[in-house]
């Protein structure tokens, strides 16, 4: 695999895999130095990628390995949130709406069982396909299926039951 | 911005039934839920700015590295080969000058061995032997 192989198949999945490892290391320093060690480890191993069917998935599995491990090694630190959403003031009422709403589907999201938990977060957050997400959880695709259909009910339900019960409150 | 108003296609996203591209659709065009959903999505995809260059030039300054350290290492080893080389050239230089130097000593001793060559017609008388020695006086 050549350099500019390498960026276009590899290297540009870093954005998509940062978001998997902020949410496994719950802070953003950590989540970048374990993108950078995914992605050296990867240019290291490069030739062996190119025997690889899913490159996607692969780098996924890498990278969740590589967080894995650091969870090992590391007690979780304290979750950074954005600074555009930590200081508020009465102009961001748009912004303080979407963070509210940020904080309350996560503590939804928080509280199914791990493997719909995972399933959700890989297809809605990284935006990957059943196939990617079957391998990533070492599953099928057809109970993939499953786990996000059960899981994506479930946060619905629990969506409008907050925006009912807000929109009660309102009135 | 055109609001989705497709009911059939929001039931299948949230059955697990749709695909990608009407995923990204639906959610980017709807309103109430499914937009509240979407303003999770897009706040959890969030990701520092330059991060792929970053991770390039990290990439990148472990190769300069790693050219230095192989750089480093072929310059000991050449300088480790030129030492031995040399070593090994002194060595048999040192043993040639020896080699001569015993060949000097080896034709002196043959010339001072046959200028105290014994006398043929030399008379031996055994003064005395034993199992050990024999003693021979020459006249």
């Amino acid at each position: 695999m050549t350099e500019k192989e390498f960026k276009i198949q590899v290297l540009s999945l870093s954005k998509n895999v940062y978001p998997m490892a902020r949410r496994m290391l719950l802070s953003d320093d950590l989540a970048r130095d374990a993108v950078q060690q995914c992605m050296m480890k990867l240019w290291e191993n490069r030739k062996q990628l190119e025997t690889c069917t899913n490159i996607k998935a692969f780098v996924f599995k890498v990278a969740k390995n590589i967080c894995l491990d650091e969870l090992k090694r590391k007690k979780p630190v304290v979750f950074d949130e954005p600074s555009n959403y930590v200081h508020l003031t009465p102009q961001h009422n748009d912004q303080h709406e979407k963070n509210e709403t940020v904080k309350i589907i996560q503590s939804i999201i928080d509280q199914l069982p791990a493997n719909q938990r995972e399933a959700i977060q890989l297809r809605d957050i990284d935006g990957l396909d059943y196939e990617e997400i079957a391998e990533i959880l070492d599953t099928d695709v057809a109970y993939t299926r499953v786990l996000l259909s059960r899981a994506r009910k479930s946060v619905k339900e629990k969506i409008e039951k907050i925006y009912a019960y807000e929109a009660v409150q309102r009135q | 911005m055109k609001l989705f108003n497709d009911n059939k296609i929001t039931e299948q996203f949230w059955n697990g039934e749709t695909s990608l591209s009407e995923e990204k659709d639906l959610l980017e065009n709807s309103d109430g839920i499914e937009k509240a959903y979407n303003d999770f999505i897009l706040y959890k995809r969030k990701t520092p700015s330059e991060l792929e260059n970053t991770i390039w030039k990290a990439i990148e300054g472990k190769k300069r590295r790693q050219i230095r350290i192989f750089s480093l290492t072929g310059i000991a080893a050449s300088i480790l080969v030129l030492v031995g080389v040399f070593g090994m050239l002194k060595y048999q230089e040192r043993q040639r000058e020896l080699e001569i130097q015993f060949a000097l000593i080896e034709q002196t001793l043959q010339h001072a061995a046959s200028e105290v060559a014994v006398e043929e017609d030399a008379v031996e008388t055994i003064l005395y032997t034993d199992e050990l020695i024999t003693i021979v006086a020459e006249n």
